[in-house]
């Protein structure tokens, strides 16, 4: 029996997160902070966060994977969080991981929504040497709607029904009115307003050359698109949504899959 | 700040692993008077669905219960191959929370908690372990052997109408050709999750019979379902004549318009609500109701 990572808090705006180090087996050549995604989409793809850290270990990469506020088992109410008071949560974990490899270049991991805050928190840290986005949002107003859209789909599918439409959804929460429940997480108004205005291409210019994206199954032609014209390497890699697929386990090989063709070739063309 | 400052990550032994929790305990005390141990569902990890075992759990906490939120072997940050993981591996790791929650918070009452798989756990160790004397099941799931045929003909059924309104509609049609409809997810929504296999073993069977174990239990359960999810409602049309006849102490909840996971915040608030309640009340008698 061993596990060789350590939990503990990181303070961040006056609030605990949990945070878990993992130090690489040998002497680290990389660190990198994993930022997870958004609402039930981290509940499902956390074990492949932990699966990947610890497959990048033994390529003698070490991580640090925490808790957003509001978020997992870190303090705060998630309907209080903004994108910013996560930035501000990402500068904090930065900080640690920094304190932890006073030495090593350090990267920023990130997973959908994650992948969007890890991009624009290349601004706020420092000096990021490598970017990886796992199926990153890239435009926020267009994810939003088609997560309402998955909404209406599901009550339709559980009640027979959707009692309401997306556009007047969309408007109340535009108007400042209303909280919309998102697989049980609140979608606060001043959530959807920050996460519309989110647009992956206004972070191109604070990225560090060594930038990726990283597509799961199947490609999107959006972020195909989206990749060819900010110049960024593209990879794809055979496994399902981790992030929607509760049903899907990850083992200790998909962890090894994703180190291998999701993160590592991204930090190795430096 | 929120939450409670006694919250601290916790591992124990299991089965050669060592499993990750949370130990929460009220005022630092070592000694608690009750505790609480939660078991997360066959997928997720110790959060629960929208977070909603952390937020049960704090609330306990400041109720004056001690609590271990922890994550089965193989899922989570526990070790282990999460592939590889049975509901008898998932029974053991609970039973050794309970053993570990003993050991930290010196507790009297031990109850368990459970949603989804995870409830179907909570049974599995009631029924072996005479030291818990409450069940909290949210959910709780037919046991494999349970599942007769008319119903998961009927389960096909429900969602073939459902999708099949759907894949008349133009609109649907339109998303199919900008590749934005998930044929996977309407394929696994009719004819229902996969069974875990592996080297042709059904993963979330048991070897034992649990139904057998758990008719012995002599403590009190609460049976919380939503009424639009089809297996839970399926859970409680095998479990509560299983009581009756048994004479098991058990109340069954309904929450009406709820699905599986309890996504609509108010469900989510009233099954809480509702837990917390039955779990203060001390001169519950209990009866099957």
């Amino acid at each position: 029996m061993s596990l060789s990572d350590e939990v503990f808090f990181v303070l961040s705006g006056g609030l605990k997160l949990l945070a878990v180090f993992q130090p690489a087996n040998d002497r680290a050549r990389f660190g990198i902070l994993m930022v997870h995604p958004f609402g039930e989409e981290k509940k499902c793809a956390h074990r492949a966060f932990v699966e990947t850290a610890r497959a990048l270990a033994r390529h003698g990469v070490a991580s640090l994977r925490f808790d957003l506020r509001g978020c997992g088992d870190s303090e705060g109410d998630f309907g209080e969080a903004t994108v910013r008071s996560w930035i501000e949560d990402v500068r904090a974990a930065w900080g640690v991981l920094r304190e932890r490899l006073p030495d090593a270049p350090l990267g920023l991991l990130g997973l959908r929504l994650g992948a969007t805050l890890a991009s624009r928190a290349c601004r706020d840290v420092g000096p990021v040497r490598a970017l990886v986005m796992w199926q990153p949002i890239v435009e926020g107003r267009a994810e939003i709607s088609g997560e309402l859209r998955r909404l209406l789909v599901q009550e339709m599918v559980s009640r027979g029904r959707a009692g309401r439409r997306r556009d007047e959804i969309q408007s109340r929460l535009e108007r400042g009115e209303g909280t919309v429940a998102l697989d049980g997480y609140p979608l606060t108004p001043a959530m959807y307003r920050d996460i519309c205005a989110m647009r992956l291409s206004d972070d191109v210019p604070a990225w560090p050359a060594c930038a990726g994206i990283v597509q799961f199954g199947r490609s999107s032609p959006r972020i195909e698109a989206f990749a060819r014209e900010a110049r960024c390497r593209l990879g794809i890699v055979a496994l399902p949504p981790i992030w929607v697929r509760s049903d899907f386990i990850p083992g200790p090989s998909a962890g090894d899959l994703l180190a291998r063709e999701a993160v590592l070739p991204f930090l190795d063309a430096e | 700040m929120t939450g409670s400052p006694t919250e601290r990550p916790v591992s124990f032994p299991s089965g050669g692993l060592l499993l990750r929790g949370i130990l929460g305990m009220p005022d630092g005390a070592r000694s608690c008077g009750r505790g609480v141990v939660l078991v997360h569902g066959w997928g997720g990890y110790r959060i629960g669905p929208h977070r909603i075992l952390v937020r049960t759990a704090r609330l306990l906490l400041g109720r004056g219960f001690a609590t271990l939120r922890f994550d089965l072997r193989g899922r989570g940050d526990s070790e282990g191959d999460g592939t590889m993981t049975d509901l008898d591996g998932m029974i053991e790791d609970t039973s050794n929370a309970v053993g570990f929650l003993r050991q930290e918070c010196d507790v009297g009452r031990i109850a368990l908690l459970g949603i989804c798989s995870g409830a179907n756990v909570a049974v599995g160790v009631a029924g072996m372990d005479p030291g818990v004397s409450e069940l909290v099941l949210w959910s709780v799931l037919p046991f494999k052997s349970q599942r007769p045929l008319r119903r998961r003909i009927a389960r096909m059924r429900h969602y073939g109408l459902v999708y099949l309104r759907k894949a008349l509609s133009a609109g649907t049609w339109a998303r199919l050709l900008r590749g934005e409809v998930r044929i996977g997810g309407a394929f696994r929504a009719i004819v229902g999750e996969p069974a875990g296999i592996s080297r042709g073993r059904d993963l979330k069977d048991s070897r034992r019979d649990l139904m057998s174990a758990f008719a012995s239990f002599r403590g009190r359960a609460l049976f919380v379902t939503g009424t639009l999810d089809p297996e839970g409602m399926e859970g409680r049309r095998i479990f509560m004549p299983f009581c009756r006849r048994h004479g098991i102490r058990a109340e069954f909840e309904l929450v009406e318009g709820a699905d599986h996971s309890y996504y609509d915040p108010a469900h989510a608030e009233a099954v809480v609500e509702r837990t917390l309640s039955w779990l203060l009340d001390e001169s519950a008698s209990g009866g099957t109701r």
